[in-house]
């Protein structure tokens, strides 16, 4: 009868466990960043990405200013709301208090996602204010990356962005290169002529009779500094910005059981 | 009848005598013999007069004809006729020359009567660069000028590059002056979301004296005083007490503006020198420093008259004249060259295709 007890308790147990598990919904905005429909298309997407790969990929969104390292925040989020991917859990975590922001993954994940990747992808659509988007994205990145290892066995680095934008670039650059290039080649040609020009002659007034001072026959008789008053000019920092394209201006809250990138928008 | 000029000859040779540059004596260029500065002076003094007298006497006489003559009384002011004492030939100079060379037999000759009525020059510096030194200084000058016209050079008469003694007045002066400075420093400091940057403004009253030796001004007006300041400084050390015997093969001049008129330039260099170490005086711990004012004044001191070693060649190219001098102590060598225009667009359309080209790929690689 004990043994009988203990059995049912260690189910009740599992039970209790499994459901409270999946009962971590997906999608958590506490922040109120998303209408019903924006919701809806949110979950959707997170769970088809969920279904299709056997993993747990949820958004958190909070308001809270005491919330000071987001990247721990979200490390406790992940372990306490989402273990139950059979292939892995990821949480994406925005606090608008600050407006920082960070992915938080298991090991098993943290070997198969470019977070700094998808973080980039995310947090260019969070700075534009499009909180579905980035959502979205960040659901379709997950499942980008998985394939991506699943083809070439690691992570997707970040250089991504840049390999696309660059080709663009260089066509755009060329008009203000020849621009550049003419508006030096003006003044190196103004400058080189007046220089040939000065060298044609060298006479000059001498405007000081400085050599004709008797040496240490300049003494002071007067000497007063007087303070007149303060002025103040006051400037607003500027706000660290995000460079997509440094590694270094990642967060990392990664430890022995979590990977994981973040940063602000 | 005397002379109206004198000739410094060789008393061992008859010859005619020359200032060597370089040299404390003045030599015979036909038997080497050498005399002391002094002693010429002492055996031309009387002849000196001489000479003086007699172009009076040719003055005058030549005076009393001014109504009748072809010359204007400016002209005649000007251009005024001294015979030569070696050859009879008549040497004819403007009014203010004091020493020149017979055209005819190139023999060095003074001219006294030039003296008389103007002060005698306290000092002079002696020449100590040749005319050799002289030419090869401006062919060194004309090196390397990417803009001087190829008929330039071709065309002048660099040989005719001409020893000439400049009067000088050397003004001695106590100087001082006041100058009023507002002056800020700044401190930038932190203040949460913001950089604040606190700037103190204050007020600097700073007066001071300085003493000045020989700021040298020229005494001609025919010399520009700007070629003049060019070729300074010159080493005050080897000034000797003036003696016509320096003045023996080179031209020389006497003043024309009188040491009252060349006040003010001396002045205006001392204010200018006084205002600038006034403003020294603020100190780097300020960062900014604007001079609200700065009054100067010079207390009156000693001038003395002088006369300075100079070549000086003046040269014609498409109708202008082009002028170089060389200070005939130290060899400093000052001069405006003509700008072959074709030649300076040709360079400035090289260096814009190069700095364009350089530039656009550093850009096209970088942006």
């Amino acid at each position: 009868m004990k043994r009988l007890v203990q059995l049912i308790v260690l189910l009740c147990s599992l039970f209790i466990m499994t459901v409270s598990a999946f009962a971590a919904e997906s999608l958590i905005d506490n922040a109120r960043l998303l209408n019903a429909q924006d919701k809806i298309a949110v979950q959707n997407a997170l769970r088809q990405v969920e279904n299709a790969y056997g993993i747990r990929a949820a958004v958190v969104t909070v308001k809270d200013s005491k919330i000071t390292d987001v990247g721990k925040y979200a490390n406790n989020v992940l372990d306490r709301n989402y273990t139950n991917g059979k292939n892995g859990n990821m949480v994406l975590v925005v606090n608008m208090a600050n407006r920082k922001w960070y992915i938080s993954s298991d090991k098993r994940l943290g070997k198969m996602v470019g977070f700094k990747q998808l973080g980039t992808d995310v947090a260019s659509e969070l700075k534009g204010g499009k909180y579905k988007n980035a959502f979205l994205t960040y659901a379709k990145g997950a499942a980008n990356h998985i394939e991506y290892y699943k083809k070439t066995g690691k992570a997707k680095e970040l250089t991504k962005t840049a390999a696309r934008t660059a080709p663009a670039k260089k066509e755009k650059n060329i008009p203000v290169a020849a621009g550049g290039a003419v508006l030096v080649g003006v003044l190196g040609a103004v400058f080189y002529g007046n220089s040939l020009k000065n060298s044609m002659s060298n006479v000059s007034f001498a405007a000081r009779a400085d050599q004709y001072m008797k040496p240490g026959s300049f003494h002071l008789k007067e000497q007063e500094d007087n303070f007149l008053y303060f002025t103040y000019t006051r400037v607003k920092k500027a706000r660290p910005q995000d460079d997509d394209r440094d590694n270094d201006s990642f967060d990392d809250a990664s430890d022995d059981d979590h990977d994981g990138a973040g940063g602000s928008f | 009848m005397a002379g109206t000029s004198v000739a410094y000859k060789c008393l061992n040779c008859g010859g005619p005598l020359t200032f060597q540059p370089g040299k404390p004596t003045v030599t015979c260029e036909y038997c080497d013999t050498e005399f002391e500065v002094a002693t010429l002076e002492k055996m031309y003094a009387k002849q000196e007069e001489l000479a003086a007298k007699a172009q009076e006497a040719k003055e005058a006489k030549w005076k009393t004809d001014e109504a009748g003559t072809e010359w204007s009384v400016d002209e005649a002011q000007l251009m005024k006729a001294f015979t030569c004492s070696a050859c009879g030939a008549e040497i004819v100079c403007d009014e203010n020359t004091m020493a020149t060379e017979c055209v005819y037999c190139g023999n060095p000759t003074m001219l006294p009567h030039r003296f008389e009525g103007m002060l005698k020059p306290d000092l002079i510096i002696p020449f100590k660069k040749t005319k050799e030194e002289a030419v090869a200084a401006l062919k060194q000058f004309y090196e390397g000028k990417k803009l001087l016209p190829d008929a330039f050079t071709a065309n002048n008469r660099i040989e005719a590059i001409q020893g000439m003694y400049v009067p000088f007045w050397l003004f001695d002066s106590s100087a001082g002056g006041r100058g009023v400075y507002n002056t800020t420093s700044s401190l930038v400091f932190d203040d949460g979301d913001e950089v604040v940057t606190q700037t103190s403004h204050f007020q600097c009253v700073r007066a001071g004296e300085a003493e000045f030796e020989m700021i040298p001004v020229d005494g001609s007006t025919k010399m520009d005083d700007q070629f003049m300041e060019s070729i300074e400084p010159f080493d005050y050390s080897e000034l000797v007490p003036f003696s016509t015997a320096y003045l023996a093969s080179y031209l020389a001049d006497k003043y024309d503006v009188d040491a009252e008129a060349s006040v003010p330039r001396a002045n205006a260099r001392i204010d200018n020198s006084i205002a600038a170490e006034l403003e020294k005086t603020v100190g780097p711990q300020y960062n900014t420093c604007i001079t609200e004012s700065c009054d100067c004044y010079e207390n009156e001191g000693k001038v003395q008259y002088a006369m300075v070693p100079v070549w000086i060649l003046t040269t014609q190219f498409e109708g202008k004249p082009y002028t170089f001098m060389m200070n005939g102590q130290t060899g400093k060598f000052v001069g405006s060259l003509p700008i072959d225009k074709s030649k300076l667009h040709k360079y400035q359309l090289m260096a814009f295709a190069l700095a364009a080209v350089l530039t656009f790929a550093i850009l096209y690689f970088v942006l």
